[in-house]
Formats: structure tokens, C-alpha cells, sequence
């Protein structure tokens, strides 16, 4: 089923330019004929038209069948996977205040939003703001910033009809319809950011045990794979247990979640002590590593962080892995000693790994704060990797209070006691949110084979899966921050 | 210790009291666990030390992966004289080229270069936290062959470390207030009046280095360029862009083709005009280079020219006229998002930060702009100067005369900076004929990390320039 669409044509192109200069509309359907309703009058210019002699203007104005619901429906933009879980939508009053300058409505369930009109006319449902799904259309240029709302009535119970006029800009007047569902979802008054903030928020765990699943199942059923994702989302860590030996299980178990993320480690990297007396990382030796998250020099470090245990002798000894979670260790830094917390929050800290030795040379660096706030003074993101630590470059004044801050905030990691603790088996593969979830590893010895591989998940992506898998299975709730610099 | 020949490693000839040495082959390995796991300041000084020299000398030192190619564009490594502020607290070194620099003694011992402190891999550290001692001070200073600087600290609880530092390692990480000018400005975007795109052709590209660098350092200084006569072949686009790295994958695949369809999941799938705006911004990594290929664009389709507007110099334009609105889009976060459940991926990201970032100088370094998925969901209190603001800026943007623009012909690949030239089209009528591009992404990181490569490899060894990350460098 597609959309209908009104064109107007005003080509100068010799007899079909003429044929179309004569009739101002153009009716297309693109598959099959569908009824009219009274068709849109407005029809505003996208773009400025250009001094060339071959003067085209193509205006297109999305049809509306039916009601205003049946024509957002029709177009794609009645979310039902996100609506069907927004409640209390019921308008029991609309009012319009400040002579124009916002629309308040009053919940059924006590609740009161204000919009201001002209988030109201960005967020305009009509067939010529929003022809298409996932993009806005709306002009700025051509809007009065000024704009009033002059009129706003229901029509049925889940739209409203608002007419907005404005004095200066080229559009006078503009109607069009919204959702009480999508007003309602996307109410941004304190209250409702709020309760927002208070869902995502994280949340620490005393007990840290790290949660099980199989990995047959993980593979096979959604049901398991919601339960994978919430760990992840929670906890921030999950093992899935019984994996087949083969190596190309751990691509299969990530691409349940997304497409795996590239580093200059490659799509997939394995883990084992490498025969070079100078390897390229660290991590190809029998060394302990200390806590860190993986590869904090770009700038979207992996988020998610599968490693599958494909060998590893049981003579063996030490290589146990331990993980801390550094959002905890950071909330606690932030009460216990808010200045400092607060330095490495405005200090930059540069991360690089510079290796010109590999078969592809790298040379990637960058700088920013190993802890980012958002303006509620939220934690968001936390980035820990000191063996990736550069050169300080940060001004002389600012030298001596970055490493105060620094080796205070270090002390508490590695003296942190709460910490998740395995020693991998084969068949055992650990999950982690690599920009929650730091990890380390014992150092061990040389009698055994130790082989792990790995791959990561993008973070926006994770993130993206578990936010749709609420809408699917889970209530609708918003999705546990994971450690991206987001401010939400 | 034996003289290791560097036939493999191609490390330079140091002085003859400083000995290379394969030291994990040539110590027991149970020293190498001891030395990177104790956590005595004791076990960490390295066995060779000889007891009669005024301070013991390592026995060995490396570049830790810092190759000479790094160095060899470092001006002056010579020193005229060092000496030790005296509190110990820093360390003064004039240079013979008039140059001076001070470093403090935190920081000099947070980055010894002693194998106990920094891992061979890849400059990795090893340092733990009794490292960082605020009460640490320099007790001795000397330089080694005009290329190492030796130096002891005391550690606050008597212990002292030693440890060198090569000279050209420190020059070109000098704070000194002149040093940071010819950073600050070896790393500012240069704009440019004249808006003609710089073209390249496919075969210099593909066949030689020097033709990537030239290529590369288009985008790095304009961020557009056209390479011309590519094959009109499928996956062009994705061989072009592997030059640099491998491609970055995003939620419309890891190469996308462009052309009007019906039922598109984009407004770019239509033949819809398009606002300037930037690709993907609500991934916390938005796509960094983009290549859009032209397969075939039919000369008798009216319309689809493309325009490129370059959004850090009217944002330097907006912060020079009106610093109110520059500061209120650099203070107020808005949700960028694409939200859609009815296709083969289903997507729902968002992601919410200001549309202007700064670095803790002030300075410009990134921006985030594609009005099409932006929520504007400020507070209450932020959406009226919000909204004042945007428009304003909104306004600048799609009225700009200083654009670059471009109608392709088949066999043209355009490639820009995609965080940093927003990219719009012109509406076209596609009842006749075909406007088919295939394009792709390559993450900002990896191209910054290519660029200084070559910088160093086949440049001058300057800094690459900023590119629109959120990088405070």
C-alpha cells in the first residue's frame, strides 16, 4: 500500500512544460487508485529556487485518507510498538495559554503537560511535515518564530487538531494534527523527565554474582535474548554457558544483538600468548592486566565485549578475569570526594594507541574527561584504560590537580572489593558492557594453552535492541543508560 | 647484556654505556611477572643498574613503540642546559633553539620510559598507583647523547626511581604557552572563501600512497573532495573507501544505495529536496568520512544537484555575531533519533547531547546537525531561547551563498566529512530516467589515525587538524 502524492509541476521544458504549466495539479498514484479526501491547500517550498533557466519547482504534499488517525496510521507514524504502552492519554482538558504561546493539556490521570507552540508546529503530524517515516519535514525559514497557537480541538480521542498563525515568515497559518499518544510519550515537563531519569538511571548490585543463560538458547528463543539483553542492561555483565567449541560462535551469539563493531583489532580478535617476544597488545602475553575497558581511544569505544573461552587448561594456573563496575566506583568517588570528582570531570585526559609497527599502523588519540556529566549532573560515561593513558596535555595550572584527582579515583578502583570473579572454562562465554564493566586478568603460567575470542557490539546499537525489546516484551520502560555519552 | 644487531626493528644506535637488550629473552621470565605484578616501588628497578655510576642507568631503553618516523620532524632536540626547580617539583630544559620548556615531576615520572613502567607494547603503561606521589620531587637530571634525558625522583617515602625520557618524545609534548599556540593552531580548521571542490582521480587513489595522502589531506583541510572517473562498477565505493579503513557499518548497512523508491525509510530514498543536514547523528559515533558514488545519473533528469555546506564556519560565523545563541546550542541537549519498527532492522536509537561542543578552551569541536531527526526535547525552561536559537542558526544554514556545488556525472564519487560539510539536494523528478548513488561511511577515528600516519610517514610530521570529533585535542 503506498502513499498517494499531489505534485504540482512548474517545468519550463518545451510542450511538457506547457501541458503541466496548464494543469497546476498533478494527481500520482504510485500503485493503485485510492479515494481523495480534501486535499491539503498548502504546499510549502523545501527549497529556494535556483536562477537557472530550466526552473523546476516539486512540491509534494502527502495525501490524507480518512481521518486525521487513518492518515498518520497510513503513513507509518502511529508507533504502536512505543503507544501501546504509554498510559493515561485521556485529555480532560485543553487549554490555551499565555495568548498562544503554549497549549496546556490536563492528563485523566492528574497529570499536566505544556508545550510551547512552536515545538508544537516542530512536531506537526500532518501529510506535509511528516510524509515520511523517521524524518521531519518542517521549514524553519518560513516560520514566525513567534508562531501562536490559535485554535486546538480533539478529534476522536486520540488527536488533536491545532491551528497555529504567525505574523512575520512567509507561512500566515498552518493546522494539523498530533498524537495524545506521541504528546504524551514525549511530554517534557519536570515531572515526566523525572520519572524518565529515575528508569534509566543505573543501579548497583551488593551481591555480585554474574548472571547464567545458555548459549542454545540465547540463539534459538527471543524470550532468552530479552533475558540476555536485560543483564547486560542492568548489570552491565552476563555468561552464557555451554558454547560449542568452534570459533565462529561468538559472531553468531553477537550478531543476535547487531552486526559486531570493527576495531583495528579486526571484526573478531583471539586471545592467547602470542610467540612474538613483542606482541602488539598486552593482552597476547601471560602478564596480569590490571582493571580497563577496551580501546578507549576512539571516539564510540566498543560497547559490548563478548569473549569466548575456547581453551583453557585446567593445569593452568592464575588467568582468572575480575570485573569491577566503574559507574558504581564512580558514583561513590562523586560522594565521598565531590572535588576531586568533579576535577576529572572538567580535566581532560588524552587516550592513544600509536603503533606503527602493525601490518595496518595506527596513530589513533583522543582527549576528553575520563568522566562525563550531563546538565543534571548525571553520571553518563566513564572511561578507564590507564595503560592507554598519553601524555597529559593539559595546562601547567591544571597538571598537579588532574593527578591528585587521578591517583585518588585509581586507589579506589583497585582497592574496590566488590567485584565480579571467573575463571573461564571452555564452552564459557563472558558478556560485559565494556563501558560499564572494567576487567582484568591474573597473570598465568606457561604449562597450559589459553585461547579466548572475542568480538564487540557498537553501544548505540545494544542500546537501540534493548530499547525495542521494552517496547516489544518489557512494558515500554526506557532503557538502563549503558555508559555512552548520551545526556539522557 | 649482549648487543641486540636491530636488524628487525630498525631502532637508531645509541650511545655505547647504553645497551639494547632483549631483556624478556635474557631474564628469567618469573622477573617479568615479579616486575609487572609487585607492587613494591623496590622490584622495579631494572638488574643491570651499575651501583658506581652517580645514579644507576637502565640497562636498556626503547622507543616503546614510538618510531623514529614520529621524531624525525621534531625541530632542535638538541638541549643548551637542564636544571631542576628547587623544590623538585619541576624540570627546566632549554633548548638550543631558544625554545624553553618545563615539565613537572609527576608527570615526567607518570611517563618514565623504564621498561617496568612502560610495557613494550605499543607505549602501553604499566604504572600503579604508588606512581602517582604528590609529594614526589627530582633529585637528578642528566642528559644522555643529546637523545635520552635521565632522570631520578624520590618518592615521598624515601624510595627513589629512575628512568629515561627520549628528549624528542618530550619536545613534542612541551605545555610551554608557545608550544601550545602552534598546536592550538596546527589543529584549527582552516576554512576557505573560494568553494571549489578539489578533484583527484580514481587511479592515483587506488594505485599509489602519495595519491591516498593527497586525498586525504583534502578532507582533512576542506573535507570535501571529488574523486573522478571511477568504474561504473558495483562496490567501487566500498574498494575506494577501504583504502583508508575499513568501512563503518550503520543501521542502512555497510553500503547503502541512494535512489527514489517507493515506501522509502528515508527521505532520501524519494525524490524530495533535502536540507542541509549531517548523516546518522544519533549514533554516539556518527558516520565520520562519507563516499557517495554516482552509478548513473541521467543527464536529462531535472534537478538532484547537490550542495555542500561547510557547518564549523558558519558556527564560527554564529559565536562571532551572536555569542548568545552560539552558547545556548552549546548549552542545551536536544534528542537526536530514528525511531522505526517496520523494516528489516528495526531501529529505535536515540541519542541526547548539545548540537555545538566544546573542549574545556572553548574551542569548537563538534557539532551534531540534521534537522530531520532532531526532538527538541529541552526543558521547560530551555525551549523558548532554545527555538529562538536553532532558527536562527537553522536560517544561516540553509540560506548560506558560500557552498560547494555539485552536479555529479556518472563515474564521479563525491567524498566529504560528513561531521563536519552537511550535504542537501534539490528536489528531482524521477519519472524518466535514473539517479542511482552507492555510497558508504568510514569512522572519523580511523581516518584521523591514517592522516597523522601519513602525516608522519610522508609529510612534514604535523598534527592532523581537527576533524569534527568529539575530541578536546
Amino acid at each position: 500500500m503506498l502513499v498517494p502524492i499531489l505534485c504540482t509541476f512548474r517545468a519550463k521544458l518545451g510542450a511538457l512544460g506547457k501541458t503541466c504549466c496548464k494543469m497546476r495539479t498533478i494527481i500520482f498514484y504510485c500503485r493503485r487508485l485510492t479515494p481523495l479526501s480534501t486535499p491539503r491547500l498548502y504546499s510549502p517550498d523545501f527549497h529556494s529556487s535556483s536562477t537557472d533557466e530550466k526552473e523546476l519547482k516539486v512540491d509534494i504534499i502527502a495525501e490524507v485518507s480518512g481521518s486525521h488517525l487513518e492518515g498518520i496510521k497510513k503513513r507509518g507514524f502511529y508507533l504502536d510498538d512505543i503507544y501501546q504502552h504509554v498510559k493515561g492519554d485521556g485529555v480532560k482538558d485543553l487549554k490555551i495559554v499565555e495568548d498562544g504561546k503554549h497549549l496546556q493539556i490536563t492528563w485523566e490521570d492528574g497529570h499536566v503537560s505544556r508545550f510551547y507552540s512552536m515545538w508544537l508546529r516542530h512536531n506537526c503530524h500532518c501529510g506535509v511535515c511528516l510524509p515520511h517515516t523517521s524524518t521531519v519535514l518542517v521549514n524553519f525559514s518560513k516560520i514566525d518564530e513567534n508562531i501562536k497557537v490559535t485554535s486546538a480541538k480533539m478529534d476522536g480521542d486520540n488527536v488533536i487538531v491545532i491551528g497555529w498563525t504567525g505574523e512575520t515568515g512567509e507561512e500566515k497559518y498552518h493546522e494539523g494534527p498530533l498524537l495524545t499518544k506521541f504528546l504524551r510519550y514525549h511530554c517534557y515537563s519536570d515531572a515526566a523527565d523525572k520519572q524518565r531519569r529515575e528508569q534509566r538511571a543505573m543501579r548497583f548490585y551488593d551481591d555480585k554474582t554474574i548472571p547464567e543463560l545458555e548459549y542454545k538458547d540465547v540463539i534459538s528463543s527471543d524470550e532468552a535474548l530479552y533475558k540476555w539483553l536485560l543483564a547486560l542492561s542492568e548489570r552491565g555483565i552476563c555468561l552464557i554457558k555451554n558454547v560449542p567449541s568452534e570459533k565462529e560462535h561468538v559472531l553468531k551469539a553477537a550478531e543476535r544483538i547487531a552486526p559486531v563493531q570493527h576495531t583495528i583489532y579486526g571484526n573478531t580478535f583471539e586471545v592467547e600468548t602470542s610467540p612474538d617476544p613483542i606482541p602488539e597488545n598486552a593482552a597476547h602475553t601471560r602478564i596480569g592486566l590490571d582493571l580497563h575497558m577496551d580501546q578507549i581511544h576512539y571516539e564510540s569505544p566498543p560497547g559490548l565485549q563478548l569473549l569466548h573461552c575456547v581453551k583453557f587448561d585446567e593445569c593452568i594456573q592464575g588467568g582468572e578475569n575480575f570485573f569491577v563496575d566503574m559507574h558504581e566506583v564512580a558514583q561513590k568517588f562523586k560522594e565521598e570526594e565531590p572535588e576531586l570528582f568533579y576535577t576529572l570531570t572538567r580535566i581532560p585526559s588524552t587516550a592513544n594507541t600509536v603503533d606503527y609497527k602493525r601490518a595496518r599502523p595506527a596513530h589513533v588519540r583522543i582527549q576528553r574527561p575520563l568522566i562525563t556529566i550531563n546538565h543534571k549532573d548525571e553520571i553518563v560515561s566513564v572511561l578507564w584504560q590507564p595503560m592507554l593513558i598519553a601524555p597529559l596535555q593539559v595546562p601547567e595550572k591544571d597538571v598537579e590537580a588532574f593527578y591528585k584527582a587521578y591517583g585518588k579515583f585509581y586507589s579506589l578502583v583497585h582497592t574496590y572489593k566488590s567485584m565480579y570473579v571467573h575463571r573461564l572454562r571452555p564452552g564459557d562465554m563472558i558478556s560485559f558492557n565494556n563501558r560499564r564493566i572494567s576487567h582484568g586478568r591474573r597473570a598465568y603460567t606457561d604449562n597450559g594453552h589459553r585461547l579466548l575470542q572475542g568480538c564487540y557490539i557498537n553501544a548505540s546499537e545494544f542500546q537501540s535492541k534493548v530499547q525495542m525489546f521494552h517496547n516489544k516484551y518489557g512494558g515500554g520502560k526506557w532503557p538502563v543508560r549503558n555508559g555512552a555519552i548520551d545526556w539522557q | 647484556m649482549k648487543r641486540d644487531n636491530g636488524a628487525d626493528r630498525k631502532r637508531r644506535r645509541l650511545g655505547s654505556r647504553l645497551r639494547l637488550a632483549r631483556c624478556k629473552k635474557r631474564l628469567p621470565q618469573k622477573f617479568w611477572l615479579v616486575a609487572f605484578c609487585a607492587r613494591s616501588s623496590k622490584g622495579r628497578r631494572c638488574r643491570s643498574q651499575s651501583k658506581n655510576a652517580v645514579w644507576s642507568r637502565p640497562a636498556c631503553i626503547r622507543h616503546h613503540g614510538y618510531p623514529k618516523q614520529q621524531f624525525r620532524h621534531v625541530k632542535s632536540p638538541r638541549v643548551s642546559s637542564i636544571d631542576i626547580s628547587e623544590d623538585g617539583k619541576s624540570l627546566n630544559i632549554f633548548w638550543e633553539d631558544e625554545h624553553k620548556s618545563q615539565f613537572h615531576a609527576i608527570w615526567l615520572r607518570h611517563n618514565c620510559h623504564c621498561p617496568s613502567c612502560r610495557l613494550d607494547h605499543n607505549g602501553m603503561k604499566s604504572s600503579i598507583a604508588e606512581d602517582i606521589d604528590l609529594d614526589i620531587r627530582l633529585i637528578g637530571a642528566e642528559i644522555e647523547d643529546n637523545e635520552i634525558l635521565l632522570l631520578r625522583w624520590q618518592h615521598s617515602n624515601g624510595h627513589t626511581h629512575d628512568g629515561p625520557i627520549p628528549l624528542a618524545w618530550l619536545r613534542i609534548r612541551c605545555r610551554s604557552p608557545a608550544a601550545e599556540a602552534e598546536r592550538t593552531q596546527a589543529r584549527a580548521m582552516v576554512f576557505h572563501e573560494d568553494k571549489v571542490i578539489p578533484e583527484i582521480e580514481y587511479e592515483d587513489v587506488i594505485n599509489s600512497d602519495l595519491g591516498l595522502y593527497e586525498w586525504m589531506c583534502h578532507l582533512g583541510d576542506r573535507g570535501i573532495c571529488l574523486v573522478k572517473n571511477c568504474p561504473l562498477v558495483d562496490g567501487t565505493v566500498a574498494k575506494v573507501a577501504e583504502r583508508i579503513a575499513p568501512l563503518q557499518h550503520t543501521i542502512y548497512g555497510e553500503t547503502f544505495e541512494v535512489k527514489s523508491m517507493p515506501q522509502p525509510i528515508n527521505a532520501a530514498y524519494s525524490p524530495v529536496s533535502l536540507a542541509s543536514h549531517m548523516d546518522q547523528i544519533m549514533y554516539e559515533c556518527a558516520p565520520g568520512l562519507q563516499l557517495l558514488h554516482c552509478l548513473q545519473f541521467d543527464s536529462y533528469i531535472v534537478g538532484g544537484e547537490n550542495t555542500f555546506t561547510d557547518i564549523f564556519e558558519l558556527a564560527h560565523q554564529l559565536r562571532e555575531e551572536r555569542p548568545d545563541y552560539f552558547d545556548t546550542l552549546t548549552r542545551v541537549p536536544v534528542t537526536m533519533s530514528t525511531i522505526h519498527y517496520n523494516r528489516d532492522y528495526p531501529v529505535h536509537m536515540t541519542c541526547k547531547r548539545p548540537m555545538l561542543a566544546l573542549n574545556g578552551n572553548g574551542e569548537l569541536i563538534t557539532i551534531y546537525w540534521h534537522p530531520m531527526l532532531a526532538e527538541i526535547d529541552a526543558v521547560e525552561e530551555n525551549i523558548e531561547p532554545f527555538f529562538e536559537a536553532y532558527k536562527h542558526f537553522y536560517l544561516m544554514v540553509q540560506n548560506s551563498q558560500s557552498v560547494y556545488k555539485l552536479r555529479m556525472v556518472d563515474g564521479d564519487m563525491i567524498t566529504f566529512n560528513n561531521r563536519r560539510v552537511l550535504h542537501g539536494r534539490a528536489p528531482y523528478c524521477n519519472q524518466r530516467g535514473l539517479r542511482l548513488f552507492q555510497g558508504t561511511y568510514l569512522e572519523l577515528s580511523e581516518f584521523q589515525s591514517r592522516l597523522q600516519v601519513f602525516h608522519n610517514l610522508y609529510g612534514d610530521g604535523r598534527l592532523a587538524s581537527r576533524v569534527g570529533m568529539a575530541d578536546w585535542q
